[in-house]
């Protein structure tokens, strides 16, 4: 491994923690890609370095959120359950998959990043008032909260809806973190926001918080199978680092509807050739 | 402001507090360790070995080869100190939901707790699966 291996490890590592942050989405969907089609690195040490930079942004990301309050941690916790649970098992059985069946796994949610992202800038209508209606169990289990929006001047109230179900669809973001090494906040957040009806910014931070601790019982199995190469994960996940504060710097200071749609096609070619590879047509670099 | 108008927030304060702590000093330590780790890698190089190897030092030989002088195992301290810091912060939740009296969330924060503990006890071969 030569200085310019490492030079492209961290090039690698901030483009995705930028990207990552001007989207709204954590690196590990763009790590994993990189690592597999322009290093030429196995599937699993892509994923357990995913995993690792994940854990890293969230935790970055998380206190900040945690510190203005707009991560609903006992929401957090219920949720966690199920996805803790799906990520654990899930990672065990990545180790058994073929490399072929993981990277055609990456390459069909990478599709569905795709499409959300490139179907979210049209276009779309506010949930209901109705949808903030109080429900039992989320008042039951003590989970009403609200947040000031310095954006609207107003404290806006909201009671979780639909916590059974929302705890169901969350073990798919534990089985994408487990399997393939992203954080899941692309299942969590539209999960928390649409279905259960908590506000957009509470979603985020607490799907935030939440993938940090999904990506570490992912994350341990992978450390202890040895697939979590230090040399390769500390460049990269110092990087994504680095790449998500500028990221978050930006995101102000950018138009997120330009850059969906380019994430989006970008991710499509990404996603065939992830394809490409998952059938053998293509064969990245061997290292 | 925020703060002030978070009802959760107001009856979890304790918890909310310790969580954003812990967070923080867990990013530093394992940043400012594994940033370390580069540094000393660069100054004084890898053993030849590790260009083949996993390069995972075992949990119980990375003090004692950070000792011997290798870098590698510094790396691998930051990539553990960042992994136990979710770990930690759940504790925290444990430990301050529990000095609240509040049963149900140190109950729900504690499964939890237990999943990771699993992860990590079939990690160091405490529990074998397969």
């Amino acid at each position: 491994m030569d200085i310019f291996f490492y030079a492209g490890l961290a090039a690698t590592g901030f483009g995705a923690g930028l990207l990552g942050a001007l989207l709204g989405l954590g690196g590990g969907v763009f790590v994993v890609p990189a690592l597999v089609l322009i290093f030429g690195l196995p599937p699993l040490t892509a994923i357990g370095t995913s995993n690792v930079a994940v854990v890293a942004t969230s935790t970055a990301g998380a206190s900040t959120y945690v510190r203005s309050r707009l991560t609903n941690i006992r929401l957090a916790l219920i949720l966690l359950i199920s996805t803790t649970i799906a990520a654990l098992i899930s990672s065990l059985v990545a180790s058994w998959l073929p490399v072929q069946l993981l990277s055609g796994l990456f390459a069909i949610v990478l599709f569905y990043t795709a499409v959300t992202m490139l179907r979210s800038n049209k276009p779309q209508s506010a949930p209901t008032l109705e949808g903030y209606a109080k429900e039992s169990i989320g008042e039951k289990l003590g989970l009403e909260s609200s947040y000031y929006d310095p954006a609207s001047g107003t404290t806006v109230e909201y009671t979780p809806r639909k916590i059974r179900t929302g705890m169901g669809i969350s073990a798919l973001a534990g089985v994408v973190a487990g399997l393939l090494g992203i954080g899941g906040g692309i299942v969590q957040t539209p999960v928390m926001n649409l279905l259960m009806r908590v506000p957009l910014k509470v979603s985020a931070g607490t799907s935030n918080f939440m993938i940090g601790i999904t990506a570490t019982s992912a994350a341990v199995v992978r450390f202890a199978h040895g697939d979590i190469n230090p040399l390769i994960a500390v460049p990269t996940t110092l990087f994504v680092f680095f790449g998500a504060r500028l990221g978050a710097w930006l995101v102000p200071r950018t138009k997120s509807s330009q850059l969906k749609v380019i994430f989006g096609w970008v991710a499509i070619v990404i996603a065939i050739l992830m394809l490409l590879q998952a059938v053998g047509i293509y064969t990245p670099p061997k290292r | 402001m925020t703060e002030k108008t978070n009802k959760i927030a107001q009856t979890d304060e304790p918890t909310y507090r310790w969580t954003s702590l812990i967070l923080r000093i867990g990013m530093y330590i394992s940043f400012s360790v594994m940033m370390a780790g580069v540094i000393w890698s660069l100054v004084i190089g890898l053993p030849a070995s590790t260009a083949t190897s996993s390069n995972v030092v075992p949990l119980d030989q990375i003090l004692p080869e950070i000792a011997a002088g290798n870098p590698l195992a510094l790396l691998n301290l930051g990539v553990v100190l960042l992994l136990a810091t979710p770990a930690a912060t759940l504790l925290g939740i444990i430990i301050t939901y529990a000095l609240e009296r509040n049963t149900r969330y140190t109950a729900i924060a504690a499964l939890i707790g237990v999943v990771l503990l699993l992860s990590l006890a079939i990690s160091l071969r405490w529990i074998v699966l397969f």
